[in-house]
């Protein structure tokens, strides 16, 4: 097949500019009709087939697009992430599997179990996570590995997620690594596997229960977070304690943590061995409509980038300034640099970068432009610090993951 | 042991009472049927049981019969949806021609709901 990376120049001039990073206002692959049905601020039509999204308030959130109601998932209006290089918790996405989710949790009796492999089984409270621990503290975005899936083409059964199933949040608890110390991890442990309070309905179904390798585990990174911007997580995001797994997937950050049990074999239950998986090559994508040989568990996030300020299919002045700007991250190894074009792919201009708020965050970006009267292509494409950038094309696969295509916002200035 | 506390709130309320609890109230389903369509009674019996039908509603409009065969086979055998062996074949003759590209095509812009 065709040697196509994530991280290199790509070998096809294709663009897509139907496929964009704004989510809201574009309702011209539907019809009128369908979208006069629904009121102007209760409903929103994403880019893309079946893509009416009703504006529902949950508890703790400002109104969010709905997904799915049981379990629910909620999806972030992109326009959140123009206000603020934080997401704030009441618009943060919401993502469940399984419908028995906890609508009531005591942190009084709220334990988790550090259990299996283990010299001493711990059970821990969420005081003695803030009491015996020395708390950590960092940025980091979580991303669901489907965001963006309504736009693979051709497109995926799935949830049918536009750009808003990503966030970033300061986050603050324990390394998982102190609490495994004090656990004691004997030679010859390979993977820790976590589980949390959400269970399915039937016996039948597999539990959610993700699993890491042993040093990823103990890396001090990954967190048993029981802050999230310096307040309580929401319920629907994990409260009283969730694992944060800076750079990866949100499939591994594991809600309403409670067990976290040692191995000393590779976890094989059905969300990691079967769910979950990409395809085995560098570019984790296959030519469309085809099915992987091989696949692996999916990982690291890739490089992402969004103009955050513009629609698709914005008006904006001509002949004067404007400043464009928006949002760029990877997994974990930093932005180096943001490039932008607004003649469609053929000049790239370097943004300049706002604060860096660490490896793992959001980097904002901005950089001025003066179009001229017509249609422009605004195209926005980051590198980061080990070199990987993003498709001027689009990578497919059977799932629908990781997708980051260079986004095309088309606006004209008049 | 988790699944005490998963089952839902009319349970929980009278066992967790401290003021330090958190308790949430989800919002009402909308959605509590399928479109109509052949043997809508079955497709509700089955394939509401563990999530609402939102979850088809929202996919792709133009889905072959092969993929809705796959998702219900995947039902069924890595779900472990109670799904008898000759339902497959009505329950994916349903979702093909209700959500499905063997709709009639009139319907084919409808989605949501």
């Amino acid at each position: 097949m065709r040697r196509r990376s994530r991280n290199d120049l790509p070998d096809s001039p294709r663009r897509h500019f139907l496929q964009q990073a704004g989510a809201l206002g574009l309702g011209g692959m539907l019809g009128a009709a369908p979208l006069a049905a629904l009121a102007a601020d209760s409903a929103v039509t994403l880019p893309f087939g079946n893509g009416e999204r009703p504006l529902v308030k949950y508890p703790q959130k400002r109104p969010l697009l709905r997904l799915t109601a049981r379990p629910p998932q909620l999806e972030t209006p992109f326009a959140v992430f123009d206000e603020n290089i934080i997401t704030p918790n009441d618009a943060f996405f919401v993502r469940y599997h399984l419908a028995g989710i906890p609508t009531q949790i005591d942190p009084a009796k709220y334990r988790i179990a550090v259990q299996g492999k283990v010299a001493t089984p711990l059970s821990l409270s969420v005081d003695d996570l803030k009491k015996n621990f020395e708390p950590i503290e960092y940025v980091a975005v979580n991303q669901c590995s489907g965001n963006s899936r309504g736009f693979s083409e051709p497109r995926v059964p799935g949830g049918q997620l536009a750009n808003g199933a990503m966030g970033n949040a300061r986050w603050k608890g324990v390394p998982l690594k102190a609490v495994l110390e004090k656990a004691g991890v004997p030679a010859g442990a390979k993977q820790v596997s976590f589980n949390g309070l959400d269970t399915p309905v039937l016996p039948t179904t597999p539990d959610f229960v993700k699993a890491l390798d042993l040093d990823h585990a103990l890396d001090g990174e990954v967190m048993l977070a029981y802050a999230m911007n310096g307040a309580d997580l929401p319920m629907l995001n994990g409260y009283p304690v969730r694992l944060i797994v800076p750079g990866y997937y949100g499939t591994y950050w594991v809600k309403h943590l409670s067990e976290i049990t040692v191995l000393d074999e590779v976890f094989t239950g059905f969300w990691m061995s079967t769910a979950y998986r990409v395809p085995a090559n560098a570019c984790a994508c296959v030519e469309p409509g085809t099915a992987p040989a091989k696949t692996v568990p999916i990982g690291r996030f890739d490089v992402r980038s969004f103009i955050t300020n513009f629609a698709d299919g914005a008006q904006v002045k001509a002949n004067q300034s404007l400043r464009v700007r928006g949002i760029a991250f990877d997994g974990g190894y930093g932005i180096r640099e943001v490039l932008f074009s607004d003649d469609g792919g053929t000049q790239w201009r370097a943004a300049t970068l706002g604060e860096d708020l660490g490896k793992y965050s959001f980097r904002a970006w901005s950089i001025e432009t003066t179009l001229a009267p017509g249609a422009h292509a605004l195209q926005v494409r980051a590198l980061n610090r080990i070199g990987q950038s993003q498709p001027l094309a689009p990578l497919w696969n059977p799932p629908g993951y990781m997708r980051n295509v260079v986004e095309t916002t088309r606006v004209t200035a008049a | 042991m988790h699944r005490i506390i998963a089952l839902g709130t009319g349970l929980l309320a009278a066992t967790l009472a401290s003021a330090a609890a958190l308790k949430i109230d989800l919002p009402k389903e909308s959605a509590t049927t399928y479109k109509p369509g052949p043997n809508l009674e079955l497709v509700n019996a089955r394939c509401l049981i563990c999530h609402s039908a939102d979850y088809v509603a929202t996919q792709p409009p133009n889905l072959p019969r092969k993929t809705w065969e796959a998702e219900v086979t995947k039902m069924k055998k890595v779900y472990g949806a109670p799904i008898a062996d000759d339902e497959i074949a009505t329950l994916t003759d349903y979702f093909a021609k209700t959500y499905g590209n063997e709709g009639a095509p009139a319907e084919k812009p409808k989605g949501g709901g």
